[in-house]
């Protein structure tokens, strides 16, 4: 807290100084970005003898991003994704041995983050115009419904319907650029690198909340997202 | 009876007070000497946009033609519509001025008889001293005020213009153009030709067209009223036009004071004989004078004069007009660091306007110039070679080639505060003088150096003795008499013995030592107090700079600095500037991979008229107070825009030449009026220039693609195009000028990695007058 506060104390006088242009003085923007995602990164898997379908998933985000110096604003993001990944679970049977089977999941989530955006250029860059390079951290908290398979007394895999709800802490960066068009409109197209890791709170090894772990690590490890903007204040 | 005497007397004194009136308003005044300026309604010309005239030609161009001979000269109108357009609107051309004037009555005269020629052909007057007339393909003349200086009746210039109409009629530039571009790609006849046979073929063909001018013009000047007979002064013109307007020899006494004299080793004893140029024309644009002058005078041979004359407007009008280019070519020599060339000038206006206070501003910028490169160690950029130049005028260059550095500083403090004691109220004359002053404690900085005894009397006959010993190579090379002189002078001193020889040479050496004829430059100023105090202020400020100097030096000034330029980069610089005149905005889009024409010129030419526009909504949403003066506004009545323009591309090229050097402007006049009149001394040079590289980028971004592209498979194909497409960075430029003091208020040069799209040059300019505006960092 200490050092936060020096932190600051020393930050906030040198951004009241500093002569902060914006974008003709537009220095608050509001944007809506379009996550794209994909769960190819599960093709490690296919040498393990897992098969899966390429999926293609959405995740909507509105930030809010005020800028304070040539290179640097600060931006909030609020992060909303409605997902029905197909995930795998292993199931055993005395009978039929091990196999693999396909679960769907039903899976929303929410999250919240702070972004710290970096405009690069020395003293070239004029900020929210050009490359940008974004550090993330944010939390996220999901309510998910899917099959959970659990060995009965005899050793078979019982399906059974559950649903669980959970949080994320999510670290990432991301590497895009801005192009404002009429001076009122911001386009945006990033790639995006986010680190989905379960809060120690919500760790559980029942069949869906790993399968949520692991399908907003590997989905949302790298992804593409395309926003609009407003310029507002 | 009465009634009608007194009102007889009443016109006559109306008449007489109209009579004055317009002779005052029309009358250049010698005396205090204005530049001359464009007046009137702004010709069409100058109003209409490049592309406009490029699209005009080209639509009149015929279908039937060859596409690469279309191609050509579709190249050729484009070029010459933007060179024309830079020219007319450099500030060196005038319009409706009185020269041109005159030169157009001229012209009337000459196709009084063909109204629709005259229609189609325009003639302006430029600033510049080079003897020089041409053409454009759409109809334009120039001709330069060197020329109108030069020439010595109306028929000669009335030649001249016809000569020019051929080049129009018969389209010479542009079938020139066309045949050096064949000559150039080896094409029909040329093919296979190697470089000297092309260089040769070049030259005959541009020499086969100027003598169809010289006898086309010949025959329509014929027709006219003038005297042919005063043709073969045409040919005199061209071919000692390498010299001034006058040959008179150089008087010593022109530039000295009665306590400053310099010894006689600083002149030369014989100047350099005239000799004619033009006469080798081997590889020549033009035929050898001397055959032209043949050519001509055969066709004049035997033609009856009778009934023509020298002048037809008036030879009054034709003096009034050759003095004014006269005078002004004092401006033009000044602006172009020509110094000797300018004293030598104004010595030769001074024989008729001895008390032009022009022209002793022109010998005391002239000095001020010469001290400046002196003291900045870059003399040899103000101060022309001797060995190159011939006549009387030689004298001059020689006198400030032999003179040391203190000597130049001493005259030229001398001459100013003289100048400056005689108009007191003279702001441009105690600019010079306080400036000039201050540097003169860098040679002597104490002044008791300088006696307030008078000079003694046996100064000048020791001073003209010590050109015995002092004989240059240059003299001796010169002038075989006066070396016939020396060994009459040598025997004599052969009979004295070898120590009354040493003694001798001592004390002349004593006496002709710089010391001891310098100290008494300043005489009659020491006894001024107000000089005395001038000087112990120069000492003053001198000891201060000096010490600025030397702090700049010191790790604790570089830690400053450091420090400053950080926050600066940081933040932004904050000049707290209320009001701005934004000055001739320039964007120009180059293109790396055309390697013939990288300027996009119709491109360049349309994104400037973007580019005002964003400018003034970025100075108005920062809150900056501006003015843009653009020459692209230019309305019929905006004449006074035209002149304020012309004035600013002239102070701020001669600024440019002077670097980091303080340097007092020599239109301060006109400068303090423009400060005046738009109610700001700062005035910025901005524009853009976005350049689209060729070459392929091997990026780190292309890198970092690269090793991304592992993880993500479809970036494969940015990685690709990345590398591939073309890169583009943008330049933004601006200089903001104090126009009062010279000085570089602020120097913005930011170099954008991105393409100049809209909302690039926004935030820049937008950035850029936040900077302007804010008061502090």
């Amino acid at each position: 807290m200490k050092k936060l506060t020096i932190i600051l104390l020393l930050i906030v006088p040198m951004v009241l100084k500093a002569q902060v242009p914006g974008y003709q003085g537009k220095r608050l923007i509001v944007y809506y970005n379009l996550g794209v995602a994909s769960n190819f990164i599960k093709a490690l898997y296919f040498p393990y003898g897992y098969t899966y379908p390429l999926q293609f998933h959405l995740c909507h985000n509105l930030d809010a991003e005020y800028i304070l110096s040539r290179k640097f604003s600060l931006e909030g993001e609020f992060s909303f994704l409605e997902n029905k990944p197909n995930e795998f679970a292993d199931i055993s049977s005395p009978i039929y041995g091990s196999s693999v089977a396909s679960i769907p999941i039903d899976m929303v989530s929410t999250g919240f983050g702070v972004n710290c955006v970096f405009y690069p250029g020395s003293d070239n860059a004029f900020a929210p115009i050009g490359n940008f390079f974004k550090l993330k951290l944010g939390i996220k908290s999901y309510t998910a419904t899917g099959m959970t398979y659990s060995p009965d007394s005899l050793g078979n895999s019982v399906q059974s319907k559950k649903s669980v709800t959970g949080s994320l802490y999510m670290v990432g960066m991301e590497f895009g650029h801005h192009l404002v068009v009429k001076d009122k409109f911001v386009l945006s197209a990033s790639l995006a690198l986010d680190v989905n890791l379960p809060s120690s709170s919500s760790i559980s090894d029942d069949g869906v909340s790993v399968n949520v772990y692991e399908h907003m690590l590997f989905t949302y490890l790298i992804y593409l997202k395309f926003g609009i903007g407003g310029l507002l204040y | 009876m009465q009634i009608n005497n007194t009102s007889t007397k009443m016109c006559r004194f109306i008449f007489a007070v109209f009579l004055l009136l317009s002779f005052c308003v029309n009358a250049q005044d010698f005396n205090n000497f204005k530049s001359l300026k464009s007046s009137g309604e702004v010709p069409q010309k100058f109003m209409t946009s490049s592309t406009e005239k490029y699209n005009k030609e080209v639509e009149k161009m015929s279908t039937k033609e060859q596409n690469r001979l279309r191609r050509t000269k579709k190249q050729f109108y484009l070029e010459s519509s933007f060179i024309i357009d830079d020219m007319l609107l450099s500030g060196k051309v005038m319009f409706n001025d009185p020269v041109g004037i005159y030169i157009n009555k001229v012209m009337d005269e000459l196709l009084k008889n063909d109204q629709e020629l005259r229609r189609k052909v325009e003639v302006y007057v430029i600033k510049s001293n080079e003897v020089n007339a041409f053409t454009t393909n759409n109809g334009i003349i120039f001709v330069t005020i060197g020329l109108v200086a030069q020439i010595e009746n109306e028929a000669e210039l009335a030649f001249i213009l016809c000569h020019e109409l051929t080049h129009f009629v018969n389209q010479h530039n542009l079938n020139e153009y066309v045949e050096n571009t064949n000559i150039r790609s080896g094409r029909g006849t040329y093919r296979g030709t190697n470089l000297d046979d092309k260089l040769l073929a070049r030259s005959n063909y541009s020499k086969k067209q100027e003598s169809e001018a010289d006898l086309q013009g010949l025959q329509r000047f014929l027709k006219s009223g003038y005297d042919p007979s005063t043709l073969d002064g045409v040919f005199d013109v061209l071919q000692y036009s390498h010299l001034p307007f006058d040959e008179l020899p150089y008087k010593k006494s022109f530039i000295e004071t009665p306590n400053l004299k310099f010894p006689s080793s600083y002149y030369l004893k014989k100047t350099k004989e005239i000799e004619a140029s033009g006469n080798d024309d081997s590889l020549a644009t033009h035929p050898a004078v001397k055959l032209r002058r043949e050519a001509v005078a055969d066709k004049v041979k035997g033609y009856d004069s009778k009934g023509k004359s020298k002048f037809i407007i008036g030879e009054k009008e034709f003096n009034t007009a050759q003095k004014q280019c006269r005078f002004e070519m004092c401006n033009v020599f000044l602006h172009y660091f020509n110094f000797e060339a300018a004293i030598y000038n104004s010595y030769l206006l001074m024989q008729d306007d001895p008390n032009s206070l022009f022209l002793k501003k022109c010998i005391g910028k002239s000095l001020y110039g010469l001290s400046k490169y002196a003291n900045s160690d870059r003399y040899d950029e103000a101060h022309e070679d001797y060995d190159d130049v011939q006549g009387s005028s030689q004298q001059v260059y020689y006198l400030f080639d032999k003179m040391q550095h203190s000597e130049l500083n001493v005259l030229t403090v001398a001459y100013l505060y003289s100048l400056k004691k005689q108009y007191p109220e003279d702001k441009e004359i105690a600019a010079l003088t306080e400036d000039i002053f201050s540097e003169l404690p860098k040679y002597y900085d104490d002044k008791s150096f300088f006696s307030t005894s008078p000079r003694p009397a046996n100064l000048d006959s020791l001073l003209k003795a010590d050109t015995l010993t002092k004989v240059t190579e240059e003299t001796k090379k010169t002038d075989a008499d006066n070396d016939d002189d020396d060994q009459g002078k040598a025997k004599s001193l052969k009979k004295k013995s070898k120590y009354d020889k040493i003694n001798a040479e001592a004390k002349k050496k004593e006496v002709t030592s710089t010391n001891n004829y310098l100290k008494y430059a300043f005489v009659d100023l020491l006894k001024d107090p107000g000089f005395v105090s001038d000087y112990d202020k120069a000492i003053v400020t001198w000891n201060k700079k000096k010490k600025q100097k030397e702090y700049e030096e010191t790790d604790e000034y570089k830690k400053v600095q450091t420090k400053k330029e950080r926050r600066e980069k940081r933040n932004g610089v904050a000049l707290g500037l209320k009001k701005i005149v934004i000055v001739n905005p320039f964007y120009y889009k180059v293109d790396e991979s055309k390697k013939n024409n990288p300027v996009k010129l119709v491109a360049s030419e349309n994104a400037q008229k973007d580019f005002n526009n964003e400018i003034k909504n970025n100075a108005t949403l920062s809150g900056l107070n501006y003015e843009l003066l653009d020459k692209k506004d230019l309305t019929p009545k905006s004449a006074d825009l035209f002149n304020d323009l012309s004035v600013l591309n002239s102070y701020i090229s001669e600024a440019g030449k002077h670097d980091d050097m303080h340097f007092v402007n020599y239109m301060t006049d006109d400068i303090q009026s423009l400060t005046k009149k738009y109610g700001t001394k700062y005035f910025d040079w901005t524009g853009i220039v976005s350049y689209r590289e060729h070459n392929i980028s091997a990026s780190t971004m292309n890198l970092y693609l690269s090793c991304f592209t592992i993880f993500l498979p479809p970036l494969f194909i940015y990685a690709v195009y990345n590398s591939v497409r073309p890169h583009y960075n943008t330049y933004v430029y601006s200089e903001i000028i104090n126009l009062e003091t010279g000085e570089q208020k602020h120097n913005y040069v930011k170099k954008i990695k991105f393409k100049d799209r809209p909302d690039v040059v926004n935030s820049a300019l937008y950035d850029l007058y936040l900077q302007y505006k804010k008061t502090n960092n």
